[in-house]
């Protein structure tokens, strides 16, 4: 035992310890820095929250001073308009909506699927950690990006239109990256031993997917998707990237709704368009409003009038001082099915007659625009463009059960920012208003994925 | 204590090799063991076999080796408990009976687990042509924590039968009643069965899993150290639970708990860095085991 090293050295470390002072600090000393400490973390950190949350209710005060008067029901159900106080977001709210649906039909379906694929089908090798960081990549690309994304593949190559399709399909792409780490995250929640588990009774392994994972999983799931709809219901950049509108004065088509009837309902509008023309190199703008107070067209009883077609070129619209004179074309139209043809060849006609401008009519109501140099710009679909201004039924009949895809849009976020830029106070309020409606709408998305996780969570124990 | 190594085998290389110290703190032996003893009576005499491994290797991600050339034949209608120390591959080699490794990718068996192997239809467990889900559906698992699923305590012990097409109805409903009776649980659980299975205790909830493991009528039950995670009475009620099964289903059980080994099962087979050392009854393991290694690791000198 007298040799045993492993004393000896426990002695010799002892002895050099005794040896000198300690350098280790008296307890009651060492307390009271750390008190202090403590204390004045406590202060700092309520000052920082204190100061942060009032901005934040600044803000929202702000916003709900200026807004909160104009928010009735008239704003609600009122078109867009030249006047501040008729004006109401219809069309942007009705946008919004319509956009979002389109937006969780592609995400939703794409992002779980996607997610229970690489979570619990795809094997770990290079290529999937390759998808796996690229994903959680796509989540920090601008929104923007998706934007040009979208222009390029879906109107363009697909030629989806400047559509609510087109719209919530991008929003989709930009959402699909949290729909798919929030679905990740959610399975790997579920410990190992209830896969197990089920595997072990000779469940297969889509079986241990649908009636075990996604069940449990589906309180993290939806929590996810909400919080990533309210990320995209405040989205404006792509939107504009592909071409939304910025006024818009009528509703998509319903389902089966009659075709002539949309815009005979609402006179004061008529616009069509702010739809860029497509590479062509006369930058022209089209807009059409009616030359007198509205034709009353009903279904089943058409009328005829004439309409002011305004053609100017786009730099003119940006600034309304300039001198450059508006080409005006007055053209006859008849609303009947019958005259449908006869007016959109008048239309094209005035076009025509506008220098450096070449348009014509394709058998099925489509329009083509052409400049001298003989760039295409078509209007394929209605609601884009004039057709759809002018009430004019192509074809007639109804729409279809999913017209309302193809038609043009405006989001809250886009009306917005066009009260924003106008000036007077009078357009300020609506956009107040406005985003108060949207705050609602956002916090009202994470209100509900609060308690559905609350909820669902409650019932799922591991 | 007899610290002198037997050589009750002439097949027993290993004893030879080992030179145990007495009063040594450390008396783990890391040379090679053999295969296990050939005991002069065969214990398997008066037993039918329901499952015999054959020279099965299991390998973990294509390289890591965790069972080596294990024979074993597990008795109808009996306890064989698989011991030995952690990592020895014992809890792998109990998983390879139901194909569990299949789940993760790159797992690789060789040699053969023959269920049946006496009947004249007996079928290759771990053959990739057997069907790995009909293998779990014949042989069921309990788990070393009780992992109920978030579902209600009816429908936990339902979810084999509806796997296997059994709609709700007096059947489903008499079949579930069976099983929770069988896992001595019925009494405490029968006026909540549309509580979830996670709010009983955990002794209970082993119990459930035990009913879920029952329900579908298995012709052999893996226990995967399943009292690890429960206090002694609960251990004690599980324990006294895998004697009563005994009768109706063949059982397989690992344990790191030497005294449940030596309480529940009729065989025992002592593995150690992935082979099997030593396969015998119980009671001959724990009196007169034929291994240096085993009769070190059961008289608690490593493991």
């Amino acid at each position: 035992m007298s040799a045993n090293p492993a004393v000896s050295a426990l002695e010799s470390l002892r002895e050099r310890l005794n040896r000198s002072a300690s350098a280790i600090r008296p307890i009651d000393q060492t307390i009271g820095r750390c008190r202090v400490a403590d204390r004045a973390f406590y202060v700092l950190g309520w000052l920082l929250l204190v100061l942060s949350l009032s901005v934040l209710a600044l803000l929202m005060w702000n916003l709900a001073s200026a807004g909160l008067s104009r928010i009735n029901w008239q704003f609600l159900t009122s078109f867009p308009s030249r006047n501040a106080a008729r004006a109401g977001i219809l069309s942007p709210w009705v946008g919004s909506l319509l956009v979002m649906l389109v937006t969780a039909s592609t995400a939703i379906p794409l992002g779980i699927g996607a997610g229970i694929f690489l979570e619990e089908y795809a094997k770990k090798n290079k290529f999937t950690t390759i998808i796996e960081v690229n994903i959680a990549n796509l989540a920090g690309v601008p929104s923007i990006i998706y934007g040009l994304m979208a222009l390029g593949l879906l109107v363009y190559t697909f030629e989806l239109g400047q559509s609510i399709l087109t719209g919530g399909i991008t929003l989709g792409f930009l959402i699909l990256p949290i729909v798919i780490v929030a679905t990740r995250e959610a399975l790997r929640a579920i410990p190992q031993a209830i896969r197990e588990a089920a595997y072990a009774l000779g469940a297969s392994r889509w079986q241990v997917i649908r009636q075990h994972l996604l069940p449990y999983s589906l309180g993290g799931i939806s929590t996810g998707v909400i919080i990533a709809l309210s990320r995209a219901i405040g989205e404006t950049a792509p939107l504009i990237t592909i071409g939304a509108l910025t006024f818009i004065a009528y509703l998509p088509p319903a389902p089966f709704q009659e075709r002539a009837w949309l815009f005979a309902e609402n006179a004061n509008i008529v616009i069509a368009a702010d739809v860029p023309i497509e590479s062509a190199p006369i930058d022209w703008d089209l807009s059409v409003s009616k030359s007198e107070d509205r034709p009353r067209v009903l279904p089943g009883s058409f009328s005829s009038g004439t309409i002011l077609l305004q053609v100017r070129p786009r730099e003119e619209r940006d600034n309304p001082d300039a001198q450059r004179p508006v080409v005006e074309r007055t053209v006859a139209i008849d609303l009947s099915p019958a005259g449908a043809e006869s007016t959109l060849r008048g239309f094209a006609a005035a076009l025509n007659s506008v220098e450096g401008v070449d348009a014509e009519i394709d058998v099925g109501w489509r329009l083509t625009l052409r400049s001298e140099d003989d760039q295409e710009f078509r209007f394929v679909r209605d609601p884009t463009g004039v057709l759809h201004a002018l009430g004019i039924p192509p074809g007639g009949g109804r729409h279809g059960p999913l017209a309302w895809l193809n038609s043009g849009f405006t989001v809250l976020p886009i009306q917005m920012f066009n009260w924003v830029s106008r000036p007077g106070t009078d357009f300020m309020a609506n956009a107040a208003a406005a985003g108060v409606i949207l705050m609602i709408a956002t916090l009202g998305m994470n209100a509900v994925a609060i308690v559905l996780r609350y909820r669902l969570r409650k019932r799922i124990k591991w | 204590m007899i610290l002198e190594p037997r050589s009750t085998s002439r097949a027993n290389n290993a004893a030879t090799l080992i030179e145990p110290r007495p009063g040594a703190v450390s008396g783990i032996a890391l040379a090679p063991v053999g295969t296990g003893s050939m005991a002069q009576a065969d214990p398997y005499a008066d037993t039918r076999i329901k499952a015999e491994v054959r020279e099965l290797s299991f390998f973990y991600g294509g390289s890591v080796q965790a069972v080596k050339d294990v024979n074993l034949k597990v008795p109808e209608n009996a306890v064989t408990a698989l011991i030995g120390p952690s990592g020895c591959g014992k809890t792998t080699l109990l998983r390879c009976f139901n194909r569990m490794h299949d789940l993760y990718p790159g797992n690789r068996y060789q040699g053969s687990i023959i269920l049946n192997p006496h009947d004249g239809r007996g079928v290759d467990i771990v053959d990739r042509a057997t069907s790995a889900l009909e293998m779990r559906m014949r042989i069921s698992m309990v788990f070393q924590k009780p992992n109920p699923f978030p579902k209600s305590i009816f429908e936990n012990v339902a979810y084999g039968l509806r796997l296997r097409g059994l709609r709700n109805g007096q059947e489903l409903r008499d079949r579930v009643e069976y099983a929770l009776r069988g896992a001595a649980i019925w009494d405490e659980v029968k006026d909540r069965l549309q509580k979830p299975g996670y709010a009983l205790s955990g002794g209970q909830q082993q119990r459930l899993c035990i009913a879920r493991a029952l329900a579908v009528d298995p012709e052999i039950i893996l226990f995967d150290e399943p009292t690890s995670a429960l206090d002694p009475i609960a251990t004690g009620r599980i324990e006294e639970l895998v004697h009563e099964l005994k009768s109706r289903v063949t059982i397989l059980i690992v344990t790191h708990n030497m005294q449940q080994a030596a309480r529940v099962s009729d065989f025992t087979a002592f593995m150690y860095l992935a082979e099997l050392v030593e396969v015998d009854k119980t009671d001959r393991i724990f009196q007169n085991p034929a291994n240096t290694l085993t009769e070190q690791y059961i008289s608690g000198r490593f493991g």
